[in-house]
């Protein structure tokens, strides 16, 4: 980086470095913060369930990179488990690059229109780049619901605009699949692309020895990160927690806005503290530390939005039972997906056997021996003992299906300050409390029964419903939306928050909603792309 | 960690999760209540004793005045269903952290890997439900709808 910057940005997630990298090309200075490490893909990723995704001591916890330390802690209240990734990258290191739009009827009643969200939306998908899955590529799990879509009546669309009930090989931010043939090593340059090693939740270190740009999921650690520090304008500082934004009131001629001008963070690795000056800073820390930072700096807040409005995709697990092989750590995580516009959506989604066996027999509500009336599944919630022995010797003839349900926004669900809580080493913690409206858990049902729909017309012997009881916390949205009222938003339609000049939010807690119930990452990446384009317009300062 | 008597509880409490079933160790054959107490510790500080304590005092419930460890193998499933019931934050945390720990430990790479050496002996379990186990990819593995 050449000088002090013009941009600080806070977290190198989904949509932090996309902001960077648009406005470091155009010359603009930016200093980019991240809490976690900086992973190098062939040396850390091992591909194991454990050593990467243990949420105490994975690489990939929300944690810091010395995993001899205790896991960062947040109060939950109606909520079970939260998965997301401190470093460079953030939660696309875990992702399935599954990469979807919203569903267009779902920006109906914000303040972006959708059709102003495409070009956005293109411009991400080319540089990723987004891809649907070749026809002829599904891997067994895939064509095996691909199959039960077709046998209910679904067609199949290559669509990236859905406005009806269709399924779809998904389009994803991984490089096409690999030609690979038996007996050729599957190393890079032998094989460029996918090799389905069916790994995503421990992150994406194929093939082994390409480049970052030739990395097959292209989470940002591999893709816009690099692209922004090749411009000599952009600087990445790993294990730095941010612990407040630094901003001045409001003064004469601000319209009453209080003015941003610069973070403190803090060394996870030195315990020492910074500080950086500019005149813009994007929170892109997540929608669980966004709103955290924000709080715990004292930024304006008049109309007590910050952290409310939190959606979740209430999701949930149905998984099938068949006479056949399917493999649910073969193939892509998800290659094949179906949309229900006003219910949510449904995708494959293989696992590992921890994730599995925690699935089926370790995380759900209820047990296997209750009765399920009416209900499409033979058994439903948690077991233990012999027969949860023997059932979860099934796993290589299981297929699990995702359910993400189009959740309601209300202003109860929200992150706040965990007041009785102890502060740790960056301040208080954040408390996050969700419960799932009666209409959201109508439609989260309802894409459960359409889930167990599909894997019976795909042959499925044996259905099984995990029925979370608390909100599992993937795709976390909404905390500082958008919108252009202040009294129920937090930022305008560029971005930018309505009481602060200069202070832009750049990850998914800017989502107005839950977007129908599409995964979030690619709207995230495009709405950041915009909001650099809003920073790249203002006047000088 | 734990003294010797709440390890003996916590590794009662694995077994009746994940017992040897057809020949096949259980969980605690392999050690992996120890997962489970650094896992808790880790994630729930405080909570390996609030499980012990709740293991003995639902173990009441089951058989009037005994203790966890002085029930059988299908009394102790029987607190673990009791514990499963209660809708008070913690006790899910602890019943869910019981389970979802237990549960990762013993089918995940844990029981097999050396994260100080990298050095991976696939647990036996991984044959047991055909997981194909960590590869590089799956060449042959396409599949026409």
């Amino acid at each position: 980086m050449g000088g002090p910057p013009d941009v600080i940005v806070v977290g190198a997630g989904g949509g932090g470095p996309v902001v960077a990298k648009e406005l470091a090309e155009r010359g603009v200075q930016v200093l980019m913060l991240e809490a976690g490490p900086w992973f190098d893909p062939d040396r850390d990723f091992t591909l194991l369930e454990d050593d990467m995704f243990s949420i105490v001591d994975g690489r990939f916890r929300w944690g810091p990179g010395d995993r001899t330390r205790a896991p960062w802690i947040r109060r939950r209240d109606g909520v079970g488990l939260i998965l997301q990734t401190a470093g460079v990258g953030g939660t696309t290191l875990h992702y399935n690059g599954i990469s979807p739009r919203a569903y267009p009827h779902a920006l109906d009643d914000s303040p972006l229109a959708y059709a102003d969200l495409v070009p956005y939306y293109e411009q991400v998908e080319d540089f990723l780049p987004v891809r649907q899955v070749d026809e002829g590529d599904l891997a067994p799990k895939d064509a095996l619901f691909g199959l039960g879509c077709e046998k209910i009546g679904l067609s199949h669309s290559e669509s990236k605009d859905v406005t009806s009930q269709v399924w779809r090989r998904a389009h994803n931010a991984i490089l096409p699949l690999a030609r690979m043939t038996p007996g050729t090593p599957l190393t890079f340059p032998e094989v460029e692309g996918c090799t389905m090693c069916g790994k995503r939740l421990q992150g994406c270190p194929h093939p082994a020895g390409a480049p970052v740009e030739r990395k097959a999921k292209r989470a940002t650690n591999v893709s816009y990160v690099p692209a922004a520090v090749a411009t000599g304008n952009c600087q990445v500082v790993p294990n730095a927690y941010a612990t407040a934004v630094l901003f001045d009131p409001p003064a004469q001629g601000d319209g009453g806005r209080a003015r941003v001008r610069g973070v403190r963070w803090r060394d996870t690795v030195s315990g020492d503290t910074a500080e950086a000056e500019a005149p813009v800073v994007v929170l892109a820390a997540g929608a669980i530390e966004s709103p955290r930072l924000w709080m715990n700096s004292g930024l304006p807040n008049s109309d007590d939005v910050v952290g409310r409005y939190l959606t979740t995709h209430l999701q949930d697990v149905v998984t099938g039972f068949f006479d056949r092989e399917v493999h649910p750590d073969v193939g892509q995580v998800t290659m094949a997906r179906a949309d229900f516009p006003g219910w949510g959506t449904l995708f494959s989604q293989g696992n590992g056997p921890q994730a599995v066996a925690i699935l089926l027999a370790g995380a759900g509500s209820g047990f296997w021996d209750d009765p399920t009336g009416d209900e499409p599944w033979d058994f439903a919630g948690r077991w233990w003992g012999p027969e949860a022995v023997r059932k979860l010797r099934e796993y290589h003839r299981t297929l699990s299906v995702l359910v993400c349900t189009d959740d309601e926004e209300h202003p109860d669900n929200r992150v706040t300050l965990a007041d009785d809580w102890g502060a740790d080493e960056h301040g208080p913690v954040p408390k996050v409390t969700y419960r799932p409206t009666a209409r959201s858990k109508e439609r989260q049902d309802w894409l459960a029964r359409k889930g167990a729909e599909i894997l019976r017309a795909a042959g499925a012997r044996e259905i099984h419903r995990t029925n979370f009881p608390r909100a599992l916390l993937t795709h976390i949205m909404g905390t500082l939306r958008m919108g252009r009222d202040p009294a129920t938003s937090v930022a305008g339609p560029d971005g930018q928050a309505h009481q602060v000049a200069g202070l832009f939010v750049g990850d998914s807690s800017i989502l107005p909603n839950g977007l129908g119930g599409p995964n979030p990452t690619l709207t995230v990446q495009a709405l950041a792309a915009r909001t650099a384009q809003a920073i790249l317009a203002r006047p000088p300062s | 960690m734990p003294d010797d008597a709440a390890m003996q509880i916590v590794r009662a409490a694995v077994d009746a999760v994940i017992p040897a079933v057809d020949g096949q160790p259980g969980a605690a054959d392999l050690d992996v209540q120890r997962h489970v107490v650094e896992a808790i510790d880790g994630f729930l500080p405080g909570f390996v004793d609030l499980l012990t304590t709740l293991l003995d005092a639902y173990a009441a419930d089951v058989r009037s005045g005994a203790s966890f460890l002085e029930l059988n193998p299908d009394e102790r499933r029987g607190v673990l269903r009791l514990m499963s019931l209660e809708e008070n934050p913690d006790m899910r945390d602890v019943i869910d952290g019981l389970l979802v720990f237990t549960y990762g430990g013993m089918y995940s790479e844990w029981t097999g890997y050396d994260r100080a050496t990298g050095a991976l002996t696939a647990p036996a379990v991984w044959e047991s439900i055909g997981f194909l186990g960590p590869a590089k990819g799956h060449p042959d593995r396409r599949e026409d709808l």
